[in-house]
This record gives C-alpha cells, structure tokens and sequence, in this order.
C-alpha cells in the first residue's frame, strides 16, 4: 500500500495479547533470525548507507547544491556533473545527496511528533479507561473515517507550503494508528502480575505507569515506529510533489521530480533518479521492517 | 437474517456520531488557514480589498457570527445538501463535486479491476506453485509495490508508453485506452499487496482437512482449488478490500494530477492552492462519507460471507 503510514511493520508485533516482546532472550533469538534473513540484512546495509550519506552529505556531494548556473541548464552527465544539471543548471547529483539529508529528517521529526502525540493519547485511555478513554478512542474512530492521506493533503494545504506544515499534517494524520495500538498493549500490561503488585503496596500511580507500563510497552513500538519511516519518506514526498512540502529551492526528492517532469523529453533523469531515491529508501526500510516483524514474531508462520 | 439486518441498523446509527465528528473536524479545518476569506473571495473575483468591501462581506457571509452559529448554519446547509457556492468558479460546490464524481470513480473501478485481474491469478498461482519463479516474481513484485512512489510509477509509464512508444495517450480523460496508464498506476501498490495477501491464505486454506478430503475423494485439482479453496481463501481480502478503498481515494488525488484527469481529486488540489474553502470542506466531507460508507459495506458483505461472524456477532 502506497497509502500513509500503512503500518505494515507492526502488525503482528503486538504478539500474544501484547506479551512484552524484548525479552532477553526473545531478543537473542530475534537477532539471530534476523542475522539469517538475507533481505533484511540488505534494507539494514542500504539503511545505514542512506543514513550516513545524509549525515555526510556535504563532504559527499560535488557541488553545491542550490548554485544555479544558468548556463548549464540541463547539461547531460559529465566529469563537473555525473548525473548533470536541472533546468536552473543545478547539480542532480548534489541535490540527491543533500536531499538525503532533507526527507530523512523530516520523516523522523514527523515520526517524533506522532509519537509525541500517540504515546500520551494511547497510555492515558488505556491505563485510565472509562469515559476517558471512551472519549479518546471516539476521536481516533472519527479520524479514521477520513481517508488518511487525503486529510494530510488538506490540513498541509490550509497551513500552507512548507515542510514544517507538511510534517505536522503527516503527523496529525498519523498518530491515530499508533495511539490505538499503544493502548491496546497498556490494556493488556495493566493486568500484570507485577503491576497489580504494585499498586497494592501503594506505589503512586504514576510512578506505575512510567516505570511498569512505559517500558514494556515502548520498545516493541519505537523500534517498529523507526522502520514505519518508509511510509512517512513516501507520503511526505507525494505531497511535496503536489507542491505543498519543501519550497524551492530546497532539494527534496518530491518536488525535484515535480521539477524534472516538464523535461522528460530532453533529461529524462531528472525524473528517474530522484524516484529512484525514494524507492530505494523506502524499500531499504521495508526490507528491514519485514524482517524484524518476523524476527521478532517467532511464532509468526513463513510469511514470504 | 435478523441479526444481520440488526447489525446494520446499529453500524448506521453508529455512523451518526462519526458523521457528525468528522463535520466538526472538516469544519474546524478552514480556521487552520490564515487569511480572512472575505479578502480571499475579494481576490478571487478581482476586486479590491478595502476594508469596508472585506468588513461588508464578512457580514455578508455571517463571518462575524461566534464560531458555533456558523457551524449549525454551515451544517444546516450540508444537510440540505448545499455546501456553498466555489469562490473560483461560482457554481455549487455540491454540483462541482457530483459532476466530476463519476471521472474519479470511473477510474477507481478501473483501477480495481486491474487489482483484481493481477492479484486473483498472481496470487492463485504462486500459492500453488511455492518457491517456483513465479513465487519469487510476486514478493518481488509485492516488495516494488510497497516501495514504489505512485506518482514516481505514473512518469515513468508516460515516459515509456506515452512519449517513447506513443502506445497511450499521454493525459486527459476519454475512451479506454486515456484509462489504462491512470489505472495501472493507482491500482499496482494495491494489486501486488494482494496477491501475496491472497497466497498466504490460500497457503493457509491449502494445508486445512477439508482439502485433503477434497483431494482424497478423488476431486479434480481444479476444482479444488476453484471451489473449495478460493471461496475460503478470499474473505480476508474482502476487508483489506476496504481499507485499501481509502488508499485508492487517497491515492487518486496524486494520479489524477499526474495524467490531467478531470475527477475531484484533482480540482481539490487545484482548490487548495486557490484557498477555495468551500470546494476543500465539501470534498473531505464527501470522501470521508463514501470512505465511510465503503467499509460499511465491506463488513456487512463479510457478514454475508461468511456465516460464522454473524453468528459471532449476534452473541
């Protein structure tokens, strides 16, 4: 699914009524499943890759990125320009590089924001239930019946362009799913041997839920976020390709392919290469979401 | 059948709530914007706006009212079916959206059935044949899907069909071969999901009793797995069915700005970038009543699928 935050990687996660995943040894296990699965150990390698790039990306790239040379428009690829120019006779090249940096960051600041959101939203109705919850839970029903990304492409047109606004509207869209999930693995915690000990020797109940219930319930959800962040890379670039994320002249793979469209004819690789880019990623992290599902799920069956 | 048509009745009223929530929410959206609309609509029909035409037109359109009337008054003309006039173009938007509708649904159902003519055999197939090439070829292709951007797909199939062969027309809506280019890109992130989706319960149904009894007495292969497997095989892609609906909707804003088709999706994006309020408020409501109304369907047909939910249900 193309769609926003398909979720993918975490189905299944969930486990046997939300069991606590990263046990030791079920942690052992995992990695050494994990260590066996060819294809994910590729997404793991290109996500490291990717990662670097952007965090090197100015030590990487041939030229400046944002320098327009007006005589150099759409120059084919040469020693000055491997991948050539764009229709302001800016580096491809460089812009792929830099862009790295601009839609990984933005897909991990937007992922911190659901979190944020979800992690408050789905421990409060979970843990406290009753009316609180009810209310809660009734407000994720009514944003789900929005189509996800068609509400992300509205909120991020009323706030207007910009890269910021997208990544609030991904993230008002994307919370919903997780606060859901979150509150099912607090319902099932709750019930805990070790909570219901606490809570009859009067441990405060905030203190139960930030050192019982948080901890157990977090690390399946943050490692299974980090891997969703390949859904967040393609919603964010599908609406910075209709134009409402990353302004010019900020290269960012969406709207650099936007860009190249109208020279399809003549540089076709203005096109080809930054959806290329985002394929990549977003198979590189698909890769590494899949195969930590099924390591992570040892009762899981051969799912592929 | 009383605890189905029960169970309608209450999923329907259930929608009353969420109907309404999603009116607040589609209502409360337009105050994210900045700029007065008054001004905007001053603009957008080329006058100037002083600040008595603005303060006049805020009055005029009851922008000074508290929030809450404005609501009621906006949600009272909902019902009646009438969302207001489109500031660019000056119709209804009620009748904006109906008449481009059938454009945007047109190539939903194309891109549908492109889903279903891949992931039916696709996915038949490679449960059957497990780990033979065409098995490999799926999770391939289900791996592409997942990862391929759909506006990335949609120029490269216009790049190659459009411009190099000259096979397809490159955009625009008309005969059947405007639909082919649209559709295959909408429907393939959906059409390779589902045909892995599609093997793994066919695997699943493959491996239960009931096959090896078919098989035991003797029955053709064929019919095995056309009549007992597939029919078993296909209810949990009917709800996937409809959750993937909202992706295709959503999904359809991207492509029909890609190949200049005439639906809603594209005239919201036009829309939002002309701050047209009315027409932006209008099409979230009426997508996320159709998104909506989609599942309901999907649940009430898996219902009448498969006998042991409603069974389940009724306890």
């Amino acid at each position: 699914m193309n769609g926003l935050f398909s979720s993918t990687p975490l189905d299944g996660v969930l486990g046997a009524g939300g069991e606590k995943i990263a046990d030791d040894s079920l942690l052992r296990g995992a990695v050494r499943r994990l260590a066996k699965d060819k294809l994910a150990l590729f997404g793991l390698v290109i996500v490291s890759l990717v990662i670097l790039a952007g965090v090197f990306a100015p030590y990487l790239m041939p030229n400046d990125p944002v320098k327009v040379s007006l005589d150099q428009r759409l120059a084919p690829p040469s020693g000055a320009y491997p991948l050539g120019t764009d229709h302001l006779g800016r580096c491809l090249l460089s812009r792929l590089i830099f862009g790295t940096r601009v839609s990984l960051s933005t897909a991990a600041l937007a992922l911190l924001a659901i979190l944020l959101i979800s992690i408050p939203v789905g421990t409060v109705a979970g843990y406290v239930g009753g009316w609180v919850d009810n209310l809660l839970m009734r407000l994720v029903d009514i944003l789900l019946a929005f189509p996800s990304l068609i509400l992300a492409l509205v909120i991020a047109g009323m706030l207007g362009p910009g890269l910021l606004n997208v990544m609030l509207a991904v993230a008002a869209v994307g919370w919903v799913g997780y606060a859901r999930m979150i509150r099912g693995l607090v319902l099932s915690v709750k019930e805990k041997e070790y909570v219901m000990a606490a809570r009859a020797s009067g441990t405060p109940e905030w203190v139960i839920v930030i050192r019982h219930i948080l901890p157990n319930v977090l690390s399946p959800v943050i490692v299974l976020a980090t891997l969703d962040i390949g859904s967040l890379v393609l919603s964010i670039s599908g609406l910075s390709f209709l134009g409402l994320g990353a302004q010019p002249p900020t290269p960012e793979w969406g709207s650099m392919l936007n860009d190249g469209r109208p020279y399809m004819q003549v540089a076709p690789q203005l096109m080809v290469c930054p959806g290329m880019a985002i394929m990549i990623v977003v198979l590189a992290f698909n890769l590494l979401g899949d195969g930590l599902r099924d390591a992570l799920d040892p009762r899981g069956t051969e799912s592929g | 059948m009383i605890s189905l048509k029960n169970y309608i009745l209450k999923r329907l009223l259930y929608l009353i709530p969420v109907m309404i929530g999603v009116s607040i929410i589609t209502f409360a959206l337009i105050n994210l914007a900045p700029g007065d609309p008054a001004e905007l609509m001053l603009r957008a029909e080329g006058m100037e706006p002083t600040r008595e035409a603005v303060e006049a037109l805020r009055e005029e359109m009851g922008l000074n009212d508290p929030v809450y009337v404005q609501y009621g008054r906006w949600l009272a003309g909902v019902l009646h079916l009438d969302m207001g006039k489109s500031y660019r173009t000056g119709r209804p938007v009620t009748e904006e959206i109906l008449s481009r509708f059938p454009a945007t649904l047109e190539l939903t159902v194309a891109a549908l059935l492109f889903v279903l003519l891949f992931a039916v055999p696709a996915g038949i197939l490679a449960a059957i044949y497990r780990h033979a090439f065409i098995d490999h070829l799926s999770r391939i292709m289900a791996l592409l899907g997942a990862s391929l951007p759909g506006f990335w797909l949609g120029l490269l199939l216009i790049y190659f069909f459009a411009v190099k062969l000259g096979i397809f027309p490159v955009m625009g809506r008309g005969g059947f071969s405007h639909l082919i280019l649209p559709a295959v890109t909408l429907g393939f992130a959906m059409a390779a999901v589902y045909a892995r989706l599609l093997r793994a319960s066919m695997l699943d149904v493959l491996g239960q009793d009931f096959i090896k009894v078919a098989r035991a007495k003797g029955l053709q292969e064929k019919w095995v797995i056309g009549r007992h497997a597939l029919k078993n095989a296909v209810l949990p892609a009917v709800t996937m069915f409809g959750m993937s609906f909202g992706g295709l909707l959503g999904g359809s804003v991207i492509i029909e700005t890609i190949f200049a088709w005439p639906g809603i999706g594209k005239f919201a994006v036009d829309s939002i970038f002309n701050r047209d309020y009315p027409v932006i408020q209008g099409y979230v409501l009426f997508m996320a009543l159709i998104f909506v109304l989609a599942n309901l369907l999907v649940d009430i047909s898996y219902g009448l699928l498969d006998p042991r939910i409603r069974l389940e249900r009724r306890s």
